[in-house]
């Protein structure tokens, strides 16, 4: 049925139609004998419960050019998709030195940078002097 | 198990998860380092405390010689590779004019006794 109803309007179509018709079926066939793409293999890290959580573009709004320190936070490959924000600071050392006087729930916790900085890298190692 | 990278600009670098004593830390991988160093504002901020850190250890860096701390993490993973009672390094990045959004740096020490392949083509790694 299906064919005769394509035949059928084939038919009627002028000839650079059917060329283009042709070429959609050349296209159809060959996107058809591709592999199923597989998933691209990430790792993601999921801590913890989920109050509180914020996904990654809240934390960026909420704290624009910021340090966090993030728990229950959640990670697909190294990109981070979200989490629980324990403290923030818009210098990393304020925030280590506020950390010292802190306690915090005994979760899995990553820090979380929420802006763009210079692009220095300026942090190659090469090796340890003394044994 | 393969872990993708992406290498789009000429100055990219390859980033890798890493877990210290289950906390998240974000590393670059670096072929030319020898040690694994992580960014001692880093490790305060998760809760580490200054006198965790112990002997000091002088690095020679791109920047020149800097001070360092010997630091052990009763875990240490990354890349699917776990180590126990790992001895880390750590130094203030900020202190020597780094400003990085990476947590430290994962050096050749890490990969001793695997096998690490780079596989920049389809830009994917992984250690056996």
């Amino acid at each position: 049925m299906t064919e005769q109803l394509i035949l059928q309007q084939l038919k009627k179509m002028p000839e650079h139609l059917k060329r283009e018709v042709l070429d959609f079926v050349g296209f159809l066939v060959e996107k058809h004998q591709r592999p199923i793409p597989q998933p691209v293999s990430t790792v993601t890290t999921q801590a913890g419960n989920q109050a509180g959580y914020l996904s990654k573009e809240e934390i960026v709004r909420l704290y624009p050019d910021e340090w966090v320190l993030l728990a229950n936070f959640r990670k697909e490959g190294v990109e981070i998709l979200g989490g629980k924000v324990l403290m923030h600071d818009k210098d990393k050392r304020n925030l280590a030195q506020r950390a010292q006087h802190e306690s915090f729930p005994d979760t899995p916790k990553t820090v979380y940078f929420t802006g763009q900085l210079p692009n220095r890298r300026r942090i190659g190692l090469l090796q340890k002097i003394n044994p | 198990m393969k872990y993708p990278f992406s290498l789009r600009n000429e100055d990219d670098i390859i980033l890798v998860n890493g877990l210290i004593n289950g906390n998240g830390i974000l590393l670059v991988l670096d072929t030319a380092a020898t040690q694994t160093v992580i960014d001692l504002n880093t490790l305060l901020i998760m809760g580490y405390k200054i006198s965790d850190a112990s002997e000091i250890v002088y690095l020679e860096t791109s920047n020149g010689v800097i001070e360092a701390k010997r630091i052990p993490a009763e875990t240490f993973s990354a890349l699917g590779t776990e180590h126990s009672n790992y001895e880390l390094f750590t130094y203030d990045f900020l202190l020597s004019g780094i400003t990085s959004p990476y947590d430290g740096l994962l050096g050749l020490d890490f990969f001793k006794d695997k096998i690490l392949t780079i596989d920049f083509r389809n830009q994917e790694l992984w250690v056996e």
